[in-house]
């Protein structure tokens, strides 16, 4: 499988970097190592995966606690969000998938070309699958969130 | 001055992340509407011209180029400055951006202190010119 030159060297900690610099500019949330969350209570699953294509292809998925969610778009929002809560709490998991990723591939290949797809809801398990070729977790106001990144052949 | 301006993102949370910033960079806004898309902006702007539009790129329907493209082509429209509000910040995209006609760039994510730099540059711009 032919991989792009700038996703090889891409790390774990390239992807938590990205994750870490979008949380605390735009979400203002409290980070720590994944080991500090604390176990979520019977809370229900909000997964998000972002595609992009262009020099360099692939997906990122991240994966967060309903009630986590709820708590990131409402410091993201000031309180002010309209919309209904499980909405909210998707929108504010999807635009975090998408300013990640836009985020780490811009850091990657500033020199590259590439265009992100909407994001979209996404099951529990990504990329049918296969392994990731990236992952980070970490805890985010006490909660745990997780993010993967699988590269995938140009077309 | 006081501000009319159309922010224009079909996230309704980073909308409401835009407005908040704006307010708490101390803008005094007179107007402060939303569009979903370029198709939305475009409509929204024939109702009543804003002094600045905020757009993302990555939109359904219509996007943040060709919403950019409509404006630079019509003479009704070319005056109002547009900043892009975009994940992408690689060199290809911003160079084509600015080619397309937009007046300023922020990059996601951002500080609000950055968008406020941007505002007040490209107001700047247009009271000078
Ligand atoms: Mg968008």
């Amino acid at each position: 499988m032919s991989i792009t030159q700038p996703s090889l060297h891409a790390t774990n900690q390239d992807l938590l970097d990205a994750v870490c610099e979008v949380l605390d500019r735009m979400y203002f949330a409290a980070l720590g190592p994944a080991e500090d969350a604390m176990p979520a209570a019977d809370s229900a699953l909000i997964c998000m995966q972002v595609s992009f294509r262009g020099t360099l292809q692939g997906a990122l998925w991240m994966r967060v606690y309903r009630e986590a969610a709820m708590q990131l778009q409402d410091d993201f929002t000031a309180g002010s969000s309209q919309l209904a809560l499980d909405d909210a709490a998707r929108d504010a998991v999807g635009e975090l998938c998408n300013i990640v990723c836009g985020s780490l591939l811009s850091n990657l290949d500033p020199h590259g070309e590439y265009r992100l797809d909407q994001p979209l809801p996404d099951k529990e398990m990504p990329f049918g699958g296969e392994q990731p070729h990236l992952s980070c977790a970490l805890s985010v106001n006490d909660s745990l969130v997780e993010a993967r990144l699988r590269w995938s052949q140009p077309q | 001055m006081s501000l009319k301006v159309l922010i224009v993102d079909d996230s309704p949370l980073m909308r409401r992340f835009v407005e908040r910033v704006l307010r708490m960079s101390g803008l005094e806004l007179a107007e402060c509407r939303e569009a979903t898309d370029g198709l939305d902006a475009l409509a929204k702007i024939r109702e009543s011209v804003p002094d600045i539009v905020l757009t993302d790129i990555n939109m359904p329907t219509m996007d943040g180029e060709s919403l950019i493209r409509c404006i630079s082509e019509d003479s009704t429209m070319r005056d109002i400055p547009v900043i892009v509000i975009s994940t992408d910040r690689t060199e290809f995209r911003m160079s084509r951006l600015m080619e397309l006609g937009a007046k300023g760039y922020v990059a996601k994510p951002f500080n609000p202190e950055v968008l406020r730099a941007q505002l007040e540059r490209v107001l700047g711009m247009q009271a000078s010119a």
